[in-house]
C-alpha cells in the first residue's frame, strides 16, 4: 500500500485577542490508500483544525500553517489556491459534523451535488444530473429521481447527511475527511451511516480519515487510531493494539469513561480536570496535571512519541502502562 | 401523478415547493401586506397606463378653470392654472414611483455588490467601505439627498440620483452584515469544500439566502424614495414644471392652503398611500420571509 497523505510536523496557530493560540503542535500522521484514520480526542483537541488545515480551508486571516501536508508526495501549504481548490472536492472531499445545516437551504439537494459534479467533471447539465442521481441511489437515498429536485427542508438529518456524501463522493476523491459525520444523528441513523461509509469505503476504495470523539465510532471503522490531546497526537496505533492495550494515560481515561452494558457501575469514570489553555501549554506532559500515573519528570519536559510495540506510538515516560497500570 | 384526482388533491405536494413558493404562500395569509400589494400594483398600472387613464392633459392650463373645486367634469378639481387635479396625480404617479423604484434600484445595484465585498472579503476593503458608510450614515438622510440633488442640478434624474447615493450605505451595511453572518454557516464551508471559487460562493451560496431581509429593506426604502422624492420637488430640486409630480404639486398648493385645499389634499392623499403600501407590504414580506415564523 502506498501512502496517501502524510502530516510533517503540522502546527497551526491562530491569533486572538488573547494571544497566539496553537491549535494544533506539531503532527506526524502518515496515512496509506484505501485506510481509515480515526482522529480521537475531546472537543477543542485540535482534530478539527488539522482537517482543515488538510483541506486548505482555515481561515487565511487569522490562521498560521506550518508544517507539510503531503497528499501523494505533493504538499498542499505550498500549492497555489487555484490549484488547491482544483483538488478540493476532486480529490479530497470532506463531510460536516451538522447535516441540517451543511446544505444551503436556497437550492435543491440536485442542484448542490451537480454543481460539485460540474466544478469538476466537466459534465453536460444532463449527464451531471443523471450522475448526481446515480450517486444518490449509491447512498440508499430511496427513489433519488424524486429527491434530487427536493429542497434539504424535506430531508431528514439522516438523509441530509447521505446526499452530503454523495456530494463528497461525486466525483471519486482519493482522500474523504469525515468530521464527527454521526455525531448529530439518532443512534439509529447513525448505525446506517456507518454501515454505508463502510460499504462505500470497500467498494471504492477511498481513504478515510474519520474524525469523533466516540470511540465505538472508531472501533467500528478504523483500521489505526491517532488520539489527539491539546494539539498533540498522544498516542497512535492500530486499532486493536490501541483498545486491547493503551499506551497513554489519555486514551486509558478515554475508554474507562466509555459505558458498558457488561459492566454495573454507580456513574461513569470520567477524567478530572479539564483541557490547558493553549495560549499558554504547560511545560513538560500536557496531559501531566490530569493524569493519575504523573511523576515529577512529567512535568520538566514534553515527552517525544515513542514505539512501545511495532506500529504503536506513545507520548508517554510512563509506558509500557502495564507496569504502573493496577 | 395519474388521472384519478383523489391523490393530487388530498396530498397537496409540499416537497416541491421552492422557498419562494413558499414565501409566497405566507405572504398570501397576512392582510395587510396583501392590501399594500394590491395598491402597489394599482399605483404601478396607473402609472403605466397614465396617458390612457388621465382624464386631461396634465400640463394643459386653462383660465377659466383656475382653482375649481371638485366636479363631475373635474373630479378632484383643478389648480391655480386650471390644470385637472386627477390628470396630475395620475402622471404625477410616473415621477414618484420611478423615482421610488429607479433610486432604490441604483441603491441595490451600487450597494448589494459593496456590501457583498466588504463581508465576504474582510480585511482592509471591509474597513475602508465600513468607514465609508459609516460617514455617509452620519449625515441625516433628506440633508445629504438636497445636498446632492442641488449640487447636480435640479431635474428628475439627478434626484432619483441623489436619493440612490444617500440610499446606498444603508444597503451595503445590511449586505455586509448579511454576508458575515452567512458567510461561515456550514453550507458556505461546505461549498468550499467542493472547491467552488470564491465570487462562485459568494454569488451562489451566499447571496441567495440574503436576498429575503434585503428585498424587505428594499420595499421599505421605495417608501422613503417616494417621500424623498416629494420632498426634493417640493423644494423645486426634482421634476421641473410643468412635469407634475406630487411633491411640486403639494408646493403649488401651499399658497392655495386655504382657499383650494383640494390641491392639497390629493397628492398629499397619494403620496400617503404610496408610502403606507409599500410600508405594509415591506411588513408583510419581512414576516413572510423569516424562517423564524410558521
Amino acid at each position: 500500500m502506498s501512502v496517501l497523505l502524510e502530516l510533517r510536523q503540522l502546527a497551526v496557530s491562530f491569533a486572538t485577542d488573547d494571544g497566539t493560540v496553537r491549535a494544533v503542535d506539531g503532527i506526524d500522521l502518515s496515512l496509506e490508500r484505501g485506510r481509515t484514520l480515526g482522529l480521537v480526542g475531546e472537543s477543542g483537541c485540535g482534530k478539527s483544525v488539522t482537517s482543515l488545515a488538510v483541506m486548505g480551508l482555515l481561515p487565511p486571516e487569522n490562521s498560521m500553517v506550518k508544517g507539510e501536508v503531503r497528499f501523494e508526495g505533493r504538499d498542499l501549504l505550498t500549492l497555489g489556491a487555484d490549484t488547491l481548490r482544483d483538488m478540493r472536492g476532486a480529490r479530497l472531499a470532506m463531510i460536516f459534523q451538522e447535516p441540517m445545516t451543511s446544505l444551503n437551504p436556497a437550492y435543491t439537494v440536485g442542484d448542490q451535488i451537480i454543481e460539485a459534479i460540474q466544478r469538476h467533471q466537466g459534465l453536460s447539465a444532463a449527464d451531471a444530473r443523471a450522475r448526481a442521481i446515480e450517486m444518490l441511489r449509491t447512498v440508499r437515498i430511496s427513489s433519488p429521481e424524486k429527491r434530487i429536485d427536493d429542497y434539504p427542508h424535506k430531508l431528514s438529518g439522516g438523509m441530509r447527511q447521505r446526499a452530503m456524501i454523495a456530494m463528497a463522493l461525486a466525483c471519486g476523491p482519493e482522500l474523504l475527511i469525515a468530521d464527527e459525520p454521526t455525531t448529530a444523528l439518532d443512534v439509529t441513523i447513525q448505525a446506517q451511516i456507518l454501515d454505508l461509509m463502510r460499504g462505500l469505503r470497500r467498494d471504492t476504495g477511498t481513504a478515510i480519515i474519520l474524525i469523533t470523539h466516540d470511540l465505538g465510532v472508531v472501533a467500528e471503522m478504523a483500521d489505526d487510531v491517532a488520539v489527539m490531546y491539546a494539539g498533540q497526537i498522544v498516542e497512535r496505533a492500530p486499532v486493536r493494539a490501541l483498545f486491547a492495550r493503551p499506551e497513554h494515560p489519555y486514551t486509558v481515561g478515554l475508554l474507562g469513561s466509555i459505558p458498558r452494558l457488561d459492566e454495573k457501575r454507580e456513574r461513569l469514570p470520567s477524567i478530572e480536570g479539564r483541557v490547558p489553555d493553549m495560549s499558554r501549554p504547560p511545560d513538560g506532559c500536557r496531559f501531566a496535571a490530569r493524569c493519575p500515573f504523573v511523576e515529577l519528570a512529567c512535568r520538566a519536559e514534553t515527552p517525544p512519541l515513542v514505539e512501545v510495540a511495532p506500529g504503536h506510538l506513545t507520548r508517554c515516560r510512563r509506558a509500557p502502562l502495564a507496569q504502573v497500570l493496577p | 401523478m395519474t388521472a384519478t384526482a383523489l391523490p393530487d388533491v388530498a396530498v397537496r405536494d409540499a416537497s416541491e415547493e421552492n422557498p419562494w413558493a413558499r414565501a409566497w404562500r405566507r405572504l398570501k395569509r397576512r392582510k395587510g401586506a396583501m392590501v399594500g400589494l394590491a395598491v402597489v400594483v394599482l399605483f404601478v398600472l396607473v402609472a403605466i397606463l397614465a396617458p390612457w387613464v388621465a382624464p386631461y392633459d396634465p400640463i394643459a392650463t386653462s383660465w377659466s378653470l383656475v382653482r375649481k373645486p371638485p366636479s363631475w367634469a373635474h373630479w378632484l378639481g383643478t389648480d391655480e392654472v386650471g390644470r385637472d387635479i386627477l390628470s396630475r396625480v395620475i402622471w404625477g404617479a410616473r415621477a414618484s414611483l420611478s423615482a421610488g423604484l429607479v433610486s432604490v434600484g441604483i441603491a441595490l445595484g451600487i450597494g448589494v455588490p459593496l456590501g457583498l465585498l466588504a463581508g465576504y472579503a474582510g480585511g482592509w476593503i471591509d474597513s475602508v467601505l465600513s468607514r465609508i458608510v459609516d460617514a455617509m450614515l452620519a449625515v441625516p438622510f433628506l440633508i445629504l439627498a438636497i445636498a446632492l440633488a442641488a449640487f447636480l442640478g435640479p431635474s428628475l434624474s439627478n434626484a432619483m440620483i441623489a436619493i440612490g447615493v444617500t440610499a446606498t450605505p444603508i444597503f451595503v451595511r445590511l449586505t455586509r452584515g448579511q454576508t458575515l453572518a452567512a458567510k461561515v454557516e456550514d453550507y458556505v464551508e461546505a461549498a468550499r469544500a467542493v472547491g467552488n471559487p470564491h465570487w462562485r460562493i459568494a454569488l451562489r451560496h451566499v447571496l441567495p439566502n440574503i436576498v429575503p431581509p434585503l428585498l424587505v429593506q428594499a420595499s421599505l426604502a421605495i417608501a422613503g424614495a417616494i417621500i424623498a422624492e416629494a420632498a426634493l420637488s417640493f423644494l423645486g430640486l426634482g421634476q421641473q414644471p410643468p412635469s407634475p409630480s406630487w411633491g411640486s404639486m403639494l408646493n403649488s398648493a401651499q399658497r392655495f392652503i386655504a382657499q383650494a385645499p383640494w390641491m392639497a389634499f390629493w397628492p398629499g392623499f397619494a403620496i400617503f398611500f404610496a408610502v403606507l403600501s409599500f410600508n405594509l407590504l415591506g411588513d408583510g414580506l419581512r414576516d413572510a420571509l423569516d424562517p423564524r415564523h410558521k
